[in-house]
């Protein structure tokens, strides 16, 4: 019995596009509140998964692309996110056609205890590198690729 | 996203936020946020028991806010974060610099 329950089955694949405008952002907390509640994810894993998508995605709309001001004008562009429980881990995959960007690049903030010296960003990259268990990116083909892995909670 | 404030001493205000400080509610936050720390020249406490999540976004309205303050002689203390986003405000290194405290009587007699 205990031999069956240490090897976890994995789950379906979970996607969801995105179009890169912001207000497309809404969509992701009741995509990832429909997976928890059929995969019985912990909250603590919900959070870190819904705060990882907030820093990346964002991150992906303001710097990868022009802007867009119309949410009905059709956009060539895309941003797929896929979650699926994989060999014990829940691996999240984001993939878009924005400029080049690897978000691993980015210093984490200086330490201080002084209000003067803490700068007011840089916190994202951050806060996805400590609520992770890896951090992996990819370009290929002009696309972008994330790959966030998460311990099974 | 609910933003209440209290004028709690002729030297202090309490900004009390509960939901989400997130990309959706950033920029009515930060107005908020700006109105009172541009203005008041009060210390200000911000209760945060009742904010359920809080990403960079809305942390980078709290520093934003409190480096305003700063220049003005006055602080901003951080009361009650629960359970995630005490965790969230720790790993940034929030609560290194803008200090937290579990009941309003204390972080008060801080700014007396």
């Amino acid at each position: 019995m205990s031999g069956e329950a240490s090897v976890p089955q994995d789950s379906q694949q979970w996607t969801l596009d995105l179009k890169n405008d912001t207000r497309e952002m809404s969509r992701m907390l009741p995509w990832l509140t429909q997976i928890s509640e059929t995969e019985s994810l912990s909250e603590e894993l919900v959070h870190n998964i819904n705060l990882v998508l907030e820093e990346l995605i964002l991150n992906t709309i303001r710097y990868g692309y022009p802007k867009i001001d119309d949410l009905a004008a059709p956009s060539n562009h895309w941003i797929r996110i896929q979650l699926q429980l994989k060999n014990g881990f829940w691996d999240l995959e984001i993939t878009d056609d924005a400029k080049e960007f690897n978000p691993l690049g980015q210093a984490a903030p200086t330490k201080t205890t002084r209000i003067e010296d803490l700068k007011t960003g840089g916190f994202g990259i951050h806060l996805v590198r400590k609520l992770s268990h890896s951090v992996k990116y990819l370009r290929e083909n002009d696309t972008n690729y994330i790959m966030i892995r998460f311990s099974q909670k | 996203m609910k933003f209440g404030v209290d004028e709690l001493s002729s030297t202090v205000t309490k900004v009390t936020l509960s939901g989400r400080l997130d990309m959706d509610h950033s920029e009515e936050i930060d107005e908020r946020f700006a109105e009172i720390t541009e203005n008041s020249a009060k210390h200000l406490i911000v209760d945060m028991s009742e904010v359920k999540f809080i990403a960079s976004i809305g942390i980078r309205t709290l520093v934003t806010s409190a480096k305003t303050l700063k220049k003005q002689g006055k602080k901003m203390l951080l009361l009650r974060p629960q359970g995630s986003v005490e965790k969230v405000l720790d790993i940034a290194g929030i609560t290194a610099v803008i200090p937290v405290f579990g009941e309003e009587a204390s972080a008060l007699s801080e700014l007396e």
